[in-house]
């Protein structure tokens, strides 16, 4: 079964095609020239060697051309000789030796023509049968040739042969010799001669024939093989013109198109914006490679493009959600850069100002705001790492209270301020409660003083007068006694009262921010000198020594004198309650940019667990069973209030049975700054 | 000439106990007067000219900063001695009974025994 040759074709496309795939770009083309300068040479070489062969052929032609020629001058030398050697006989009839002498060279020449006479028939007979052609004007010669003269020779022989055999050289003399010597001439005549020199004529015409013919047939093929080169080496280049075209359509095939694809996919890519787009990879040449580089690459850019777009969507949504929180806060927000321009405002700061329907951003803050407002912005501006604090007033009798800080980058190589914050809150509604709260406050103490006064004040007369009144009798004594002692109780209990009372209304004022602070820059010895002249009587009846150590050249610290004495009065109050032997030390130091004060005692001393609870409200230290309370539970809770007012910190370290250290620390005012508002 | 102490509180029970405190003074001849408001105190301070006033200051009609002032003002009445005794004990009370010209100020609930001794002290008295 054969396959058709189109399915042959397309079957030696298919598999060429698939064997040319993973071949690299530089082989392809080196494959195509190679093609090209392949066939050209092979056409050439071709060529060549084709009109070479006919060339030799021409050359052989003549050769044999040349070598029939030389056979047919032997034929013709030999019948000249034949010729020559028959009529010698008539000359040497009458010489018996002579004449046999020549009739032997006669008989050789007729020999030698027979020879090669043959061998030409033959060679000619040799030349037909191999189908070596030759000229139909020459066949037709040669046959005149044998026809007319074939059997001349022979012919001739026979006869000459019939009369040397009748002749008889013992009697031949006298007429018998002219007799014998006419009838060979007759013989000579009639016979051979005539015929014999006109066949050496013709041969001799053949073979000029030959040779005309030879030269005509071996100028023909000379001709006819240049032809043929010509055409071989056209057609070679024909087929490498053929060839190149295919190479360049091969390579445009496998370079230009995948790199136009190639090309087409990146520009698409940019156009439309479509990460998804994938340049084709066919094979494994560098095309291939780049297209696979350019899809790596699109991958790339297309995932750091979501990417991105994502992180910007996240933004954008952050931005909203914070604009929306800063639109929606309850409180006024207004931003100021280091220039004094506004740069964001809430819908609540405007209302607060009237200033709704006003573009603020990009204004200056002295332009539009009054001057409370501006102060606090410069203030802030000048001193950004202090965040202050203060109450304004807002419209129609309204007081805000504003919180003004200072940008401060997260960066820390940018030192400088970025801006002002100002928070504002109406707290015109809460004022209004506090006000409530103090008046209610003052008018329950001033209500509890009044009974508390008469009760503790008609107690205290009664001790006093009731000795004088009643006379020692004996018998009343004992009822003396029991009376004194009971109105001790009720004084002692109206006295814890009493300070119950001032207490829970000194902390409920610092707390409600009802207090006056007369802030004043303050030497800390002048604080403890205070504080101990209070207290040294007390240390003096309890027993304990009670001094004060304070490092030279102290800073001075701004506070309200009489707020901090109370602060050491109750720290020194407490070391004294809590110290049944030992001492009680005021310490003053310097810490960087804090002054330290401690108080330190060497008394019972605090448990772990109880450090924590000491500064909290109406916590006695102890066991409430077995310890008698002896205060309020209210003084550490109002020291803390108002050393952290003051800026400071308070805080308490002691070993059970190894003495307490409660200690405070204010920041020490250094002499670059500024008084404070 | 016999001493006068005035003592205002609206509040009878504190008259009453400082009556009873200032009971010794009376034996030494002070004279002891009482009102139960502002206006009635000044007008005592007014006719009675008394060397001592312990003055409440809450109390109906003219509070004890309003009386203060005004006696303080009144060149006839400046040099009377101003003791301000009251239940409001904290240091803007203080201060603003000191601006208004007290010469001392006490809080209730007070010692029977500082007040005897201020009274006697301000007298020129022994007790």
């Amino acid at each position: 079964m054969t396959t058709p040759p189109i399915y042959g074709i397309r079957n030696f496309l298919v598999r060429l095609k698939s064997w040319l795939k993973p071949l690299k770009v530089i082989h392809k083309i080196g494959l195509g020239y190679a093609l090209v300068a392949g066939v050209a040479i092979t056409g050439t070489v071709t060529g060549v060697a084709i009109a070479q062969r006919h060339q030799q052929r021409a050359y052989q032609g003549n050769e044999d051309a040349v070598e029939e020629i030389l056979r047919i001058k032997r034929i013709e030398n030999a019948i000249t000789r034949f010729i020559s050697h028959e009529r010698k006989l008539i000359i040497w009839i009458d010489d018996p030796e002579e004449f046999l002498a020549n009739y032997d060279l006669y008989r050789d020449s007729a020999e030698d023509f027979e020879h090669e006479w043959n061998a030409l028939l033959s060679e000619y007979r040799e030349d037909i049968a191999a189908g070596v052609e030759e000229t139909d004007a020459e066949l037709a010669l040669l046959d005149d040739l044998i026809e007319t003269y074939g059997d001349a020779v022979e012919n001739n022989l026979t006869e000459i042969d019939r009369f040397v055999q009748e002749l008889d050289f013992d009697t031949l003399q006298g007429e018998r010799l002219i007799q014998a010597r006419q009838a060979f001439i007759d013989l000579n005549r009639r016979a051979s001669t005539t015929t014999l020199e006109r066949f050496e004529i013709e041969l001799s015409e053949f073979a000029s024939f030959i040779e005309q013919d030879e030269i005509q047939e071996a100028q023909e093929v000379i001709e006819t093989s240049g032809r043929l080169q010509l055409q071989i080496v056209i057609l070679s280049v024909v087929l490498s013109l053929l060839a190149a075209g295919l190479l360049a359509y091969a390579i445009s095939r496998t370079i230009v198109r995948p790199l136009k694809a190639v090309q087409e996919t990146a520009l698409n890519v940019v156009q439309d914006d479509n990460f998804h787009l994938r340049a084709a990879v066919v094979n494994s040449d560098e095309i291939s490679s780049l297209a696979q580089s350019l899809n790596q690459l699109i991958e790339w850019v297309g995932e750091y493009t979501y990417a991105l777009k994502t992180t910007q969507q996240d933004l954008e949504n952050q931005a909203h959600e914070l604009n929306a929180i800063i639109d929606n806060l309850g409180d006024g927000l207004l931003v100021i850069d280091a220039r004094g321009t506004i740069t964001r405002s809430n819908p609540v700061l405007e209302q607060m100002f009237r200033l709704e329907g006003m573009t603020l951003k990009g204004m200056a803050v002295d332009a539009v705001f009054d001057q409370q407002i501006i102060e606090l912005v410069a203030q802030n501006q000048a001193y950004p790492q202090r965040s202050l604090r203060a109450e304004v007033n807002l419209l129609n009798q309204h007081t805000g209270q504003a919180l003004v800080t200072d940008i401060t980058a997260d960066e820390p190589a940018i030192k400088s301020s970025q801006g002002t914050v100002v928070l504002i809150r109406d707290i015109t509604d809460k004022k209004e409660v506090e006000q409530m709260k103090t008046d209610f406050l003052s008018t329950v103490s001033h209500e509890l003083r009044t009974p508390l006064t008469s009760i503790l004040g008609f107690a205290k007369l009664i001790q006093k007068k009731l000795p004088d009144t009643l006379a020692d009798t004996g018998k009343a004594d004992r009822t003396m006694r029991t009376v004194q002692r009971n109105l001790s109780i009720i004084l002692s209990e109206g006295e814890r009262l009493t300070l119950l009372i001032n207490d829970v209304l000194d902390i409920s004022k610092i707390e409600a921010g009802k207090i006056n602070w007369a802030l004043e820059p303050t030497s800390m010895t002048t604080v403890i000198e205070s504080a101990i002249s209070t207290m040294s009587v007390l240390a003096r009846d309890h027993g304990l020594a009670l001094t004060a150590d304070i490092a030279p050249e102290m800073p001075l610290v701004m506070c309200d004198l009489n707020r901090l004495i109370q602060v050491v009065i109750n720290l020194i109050s407490n070391a004294i309650k809590f110290t049944d032997s030992g001492s009680v030390v005021c310490r003053v130091y310097r810490q960087q940019t804090h002054i330290i004060t401690s108080v330190i005692d060497t008394g019972i001393g605090l448990s772990p667990r109880d450090i924590d609870k000491v500064f909290e409200k109406f916590t006695q230290v102890g066991e409430i069973m077995t310890d008698k309370p002896k205060g309020t539970g209210l003084g550490l809770s109002i020291c803390k209030q108002i050393i952290e007012h003051h800026g400071g910190r308070i805080w308490a370290e002691s070993k059970l049975g190894q003495g307490s250290t409660f200690s405070f620390s204010l920041p020490a005012r250094l002499p670059q700054e500024p008084p404070k508002l | 000439m016999n001493k006068t102490i005035l003592i205002v509180d609206d509040e009878v029970h504190i008259r009453i106990l400082m009556e009873q405190t200032l009971e010794e003074l009376e034996d030494q001849g002070v004279e002891l007067l009482t009102a139960t408001n502002g206006a009635e105190a000044l007008d005592l301070i007014q006719t009675r000219r008394p060397d001592l006033v312990f003055l409440d200051v809450m109390m109906p009609k003219m509070n004890g900063f309003e009386v203060c002032q005004a006696v303080k003002q009144d060149t006839a009445s400046q040099n009377t001695y101003i003791i301000m005794l009251t239940a409001k004990g904290q240091e803007l009370d203080q201060k603003q009974g000191l601006e208004a010209g007290a010469n001392l100020y006490m809080t209730k609930p007070f010692d029977p025994d500082d007040v005897l001794e201020k009274a006697a002290a301000v007298l020129a008295l022994e007790l």
